[in-house]
């Protein structure tokens, strides 16, 4: 009788303890011990380490630029600045949206906007060094020194660019390229540019 | 993927529609050259009346010869190499001044003296 009275009072105290146990095992993100073997020690399992964030790169970047140009238009030649954005990758090969846009004055005192929408790929060479061209729509407009109207022109154009990126993500830039914009005659000149990679 | 596909297809096409309206040349060498000579002569010469000089091109039609802008691309030319002390005292000036009446535009029929040298 006092046996069994032992018995019963050490199941009871198992029972009693198999919560807090499993209140352990889940506050130590341990798993629970088999049933069935509650004395034997659980297995030593290493704690898990923590996750580190690791830095990855967004992928896209946006580019702004101001930039001086050269244009040549049959035998007059005309100089002006501007600004240049670009968004686009930021893989070692990857594309992008340009818009262009320059104002300036031939020699002689002639106003002239130029206004460029392209699509850009880009190659890095590494080390900095970049390649790529551009193709896309550019019109230029011309004022008349007679009355102020417009002289327009518009077609497709295309570039051929060379550039260095200081910083690996984000940083500084220059580049130069050379265009090409068809209006029936050839538009031609070189670009210089010195930007920010955001 | 499909849908990809098809924004690229889309683009192109927008390009080429695009590239149609803007595929036009407003821009003749001898308009542009005899506009950059006004721009010079205006700039060199005392009181130029550059809005009465025409450098416009018009295209004969119905009977009418072509109109040809008043400052060739030759004498464009020269008005552009020269300083504007050379336009004044060797009287370009003057003569290009003289281009200003209405009448002033070369036509076929009617080529006027050059104004440079």
């Amino acid at each position: 009788m006092k046996a069994a009275a032992l018995s019963l009072l050490a199941m009871a105290g198992l029972l009693a303890a198999a919560p807090a146990r499993a209140q352990y095992d889940e506050l130590f993100q341990r798993a629970p011990a088999e049933p069935g073997e509650p004395g034997e020690p659980a297995e030593e399992t290493p704690p898990p380490e923590p996750k580190v964030e690791e830095a990855t790169p967004s992928h896209t970047q946006a580019r702004f630029s101001v930039v001086g140009a050269y244009r040549g238009v049959y035998d007059l030649g005309l100089g002006g600045g501007g600004i240049d954005f670009s968004f686009g990758g930021d893989y070692p090969v990857s594309g992008a949206f340009e818009l262009r846009i320059l104002y300036g004055r031939s020699i002689g005192g002639l106003g002239f906007g130029d206004v460029a929408a392209m699509g850009s790929m880009m190659a890095r060479l590494g080390g900095g060094v970049r390649l790529g061209f551009a193709l896309g729509l550019e019109a230029m407009m011309i004022a008349r020194a007679t009355n102020g109207d417009l002289m327009s022109g518009g077609g497709l154009t295309g570039l051929f660019r060379l550039g260095y990126d200081f910083g690996r993500t984000q940083g500084f830039f220059v580049e130069g390229d050379g265009s090409l914009l068809y209006t029936g005659t050839v538009i031609w000149g070189p670009t210089l540019g010195v930007g920010y990679r955001f | 993927m499909r849908g990809a596909t098809g924004r690229v297809g889309a683009a192109i096409v927008a390009s080429w529609v695009m590239a149609a309206l803007f595929a036009c040349n407003g821009m003749r060498q001898d308009e542009l050259d005899c506009e950059e000579a006004v721009a010079v002569l205006d700039h060199c010469c005392n009181a130029f009346p550059s809005s009465f000089v025409n450098c416009t091109y018009e295209a004969p039609g119905c009977g009418a010869p072509a109109v040809y802008p008043s400052i060739s691309t030759p004498e464009s030319q020269c008005i552009r190499a020269e300083s504007c002390s050379a336009l004044v005292t060797s009287g370009v000036c003057d003569r290009a001044a003289a281009l200003s009446g209405l009448d002033s535009a070369q036509t076929d029929a009617s080529p006027t003296a050059p104004v440079c040298p």
